[in-house]
């Protein structure tokens, strides 16, 4: 399976970037923020439902406020790497990036991927919890 | 197993079936497949007695929604109270807006017998109103209450009686109507010819415990009850009930209790207002019918008296005996913070819990008649719980408060443990628990589901906090 294409796919479903998505789809980026956008949620989601697994935190509220810090990671991680990794590619090149909105915006679609993910998985793995399998409902 | 007839005599009698009826409640064990209340007392308005039978109504309808097969680990209101009589009372002909001269027809009489009346009762006998009973005097009751055969409920209670059935009559010793009622009685029942299944009723295991002073009430002129004469009333009882009940093995099972550290309760002959707070000494008297309940008929008349382990104004669960604290502590507990959860939660909080959700505990139930009547027994069980404090000498087991953060600061005498492995501590520890719980306590109708999950968890919350199995 080809996981770059995979998240090309599911990235520009959103939107297409000229020349962005295609550079990021060219470094293999895809691949690195992709997984880190499914896999980092569902190691948290299953520390909170099965680790924490507590009624002091088992309110939709508590789990909204888990999924927003998530979406925030997603964001950090998209933006920090696809400007790192494009910075130096275009710097190795010796020319000037010409992209800068575009690092925003795909950090959004990220995050927002995040949180659709975040909602999936949780629909999963929650029910397997004693004091959490309520929660976000 | 047998069912077993209780008659409650007078305003003891019915506190002690109060305390009866908590003790149900919270799942005490009870070797009795139903048990059937019958109260004799003249005082129609008198408030132990309505306090008591409003109690055990509630229960009966609670348990109706519950059922107790072999699979269940349920134990509240576990046992089955019965009510075959209008508000399990047993009526009394003639004793209401009557004088005592009146019932007896005194002017009717030949001189001869009017004479003989005189030397027997006093004038004040003679013109007391039995409407709110017989004031402590056992000698006009011993007159009234000789009539229980008479009455239609007194016939159906022995056409409904079968072999292995028990009888267990509760009466206090220094008043007037448990004293006379309760020889009466038993003769009635040990003798009578005229009523149905004479031979099961007379060869009946019967069991008795009769309840010396107590308490004792202010003097006031006006009023017939006379605390002085609780002790002399108490010895001449004695004296008879040993020549004319022990000896002939009237009785099987014979339970004496009594305290010498009493409270003084405001005298009131009757009435609304003779409503006394719980005591131990009624806890205990109905911890006498559990034993009585465990035991088959003995060959000759068994006499016991109970005792605490170590003598104290304040007792707690450690001061009890190992056999009565053993029945007690699990139960009391258990129900005690079943009590303690909807009286202090609002529905709103565990309406989001997974235990309601999972089993569609919604608004609708938990606004329904069930919780309603649960509530209102569970909330009389902790007002039970605080009058036994404020006696003289008083039962007082449990840190009595309302601290959400310290919801296991509970019982005296044990330090709650530390529970691992969770984040959760008080309500948010006892909803984990009711999470936690699954199998039988999704079964059966929500009813049924609601009091599973509560037994199971806190029978859970007693082991890991207390360490009470």
């Amino acid at each position: 399976m080809d996981l770059n294409l995979l998240f090309a796919n599911l990235y520009e479903l959103l939107a297409y970037f000229d020349g962005f998505s295609d550079d990021l789809y060219d470094q293999n980026l895809y691949i690195t923020i992709g997984l880190c956008m499914v896999l980092i949620p569902v190691v948290v989601l299953a520390l909170y439902y099965y680790a924490v697994n507590s009624v002091r935190f088992n309110k939709w509220w508590h789990w909204l406020l888990l999924v927003v810090f998530l979406c925030v990671i997603s964001f950090i991680i998209a933006y920090s790497t696809s400007y790192n990794e494009l910075s130096y590619l275009y710097e190795q090149q010796n020319k000037e990036l010409p992209y800068a909105t575009e690092f925003f915006s795909f950090s959004l679609i990220n995050a927002l991927w995040t949180l659709v993910v975040s909602f999936v998985w949780s629909m999963i793995i929650k029910w397997g919890s004693k004091n959490c399998r309520r929660t976000p409902f | 197993m047998s069912k077993i007839y209780v008659f409650g005599i007078g305003g003891t009698g019915s506190r002690v079936l109060r305390s009866l009826t908590m003790l149900l409640a919270s799942g005490v064990e009870c070797k009795a497949k139903a048990i059937v209340p019958i109260i004799i007392d003249p005082d129609s308005a008198a408030g132990d007695v309505e306090r008591t039978a409003t109690l055990m109504k509630q229960y009966a309808e609670i348990r109706s929604k519950l059922n107790f097969d072999s699979k269940k680990a349920n134990c509240f209101f576990k046992t089955d109270i019965q009510e075959t009589m209008t508000n399990f009372r047993l009526p009394l002909s003639n004793t209401q807006d009557v004088l005592f001269d009146g019932y007896m027809d005194v002017s009717g009489m030949s001189k001869e017998n009017q004479a003989l009346v005189n030397m027997l009762f006093s004038q004040k006998n003679l013109g007391s109103d039995m409407t709110v009973g017989f004031k402590g005097n056992p000698n006009v009751g011993s007159v009234v209450l000789n009539q229980f055969d008479n009455s239609e409920e007194f016939q159906n209670f022995a056409n409904e009686f079968t072999e292995n059935d028990k009888i267990f009559i509760i009466s206090s010793i220094f008043g007037g109507t448990g004293a006379s009622g309760f020889p009466l009685l038993l003769k009635t029942l040990r003798t009578n010819d005229d009523i149905a299944n004479k031979n099961l009723v007379h060869n009946a295991h019967i069991g008795a415990i009769t309840v010396l002073p107590y308490f004792q009430v202010k003097q006031d002129e006006n009023s017939q009850v006379d605390s002085a004469t609780f002790v002399s009333k108490a010895k001449s009882a004695l004296a008879y009930y040993e020549r004319n009940i022990s000896k002939n093995n009237e009785i099987d099972s014979l339970y004496y209790i009594a305290d010498d550290t009493r409270t003084t309760y405001e005298n009131c002959e009757g009435g609304t207002n003779q409503k006394n707070n719980a005591h131990f000494i009624e806890l205990m008297s109905a911890m006498a019918l559990i034993d009585f309940a465990n035991s088959e008929k003995p060959s000759t008349a068994v006499h016991k008296e109970f005792g605490i382990e170590t003598d104290t104004n304040e007792v707690i669960f450690e001061n009890l005996g190992k056999v009565t604290k053993g029945k007690l502590r699990k139960a009391m507990t258990q129900f005690n913070l079943f009590s303690k959860y909807l009286a202090e939660n609002s529905e709103l909080g565990f309406l989001q819990q997974p235990w309601a959700k999972d089993r569609a505990m919604d608004k609708t139930f938990f606004d329904g008649d069930f919780i309603s009547t649960l509530e209102k027994v569970q909330l009389d069980y902790l007002i039970w719980l605080s009058e036994m404090t404020t006696q003289q000498r008083a039962f007082t087991p449990y840190i009595i408060h309302r601290n959400s953060d310290k919801v296991f600061d509970l019982v005296k005498g044990i330090s709650p443990k530390r529970v691992w492995g969770t984040f959760d501590s008080n309500y948010n520890l006892f909803n984990n628990r009711l999470n936690g719980q699954s199998g039988e306590s999704k079964t059966g109708n929500k009813e049924q589901q609601f009091a599973e999950l509560f037994y199971l968890a806190t029978q859970q919350l007693v082991k890991e906090k207390f360490n009470i199995e």
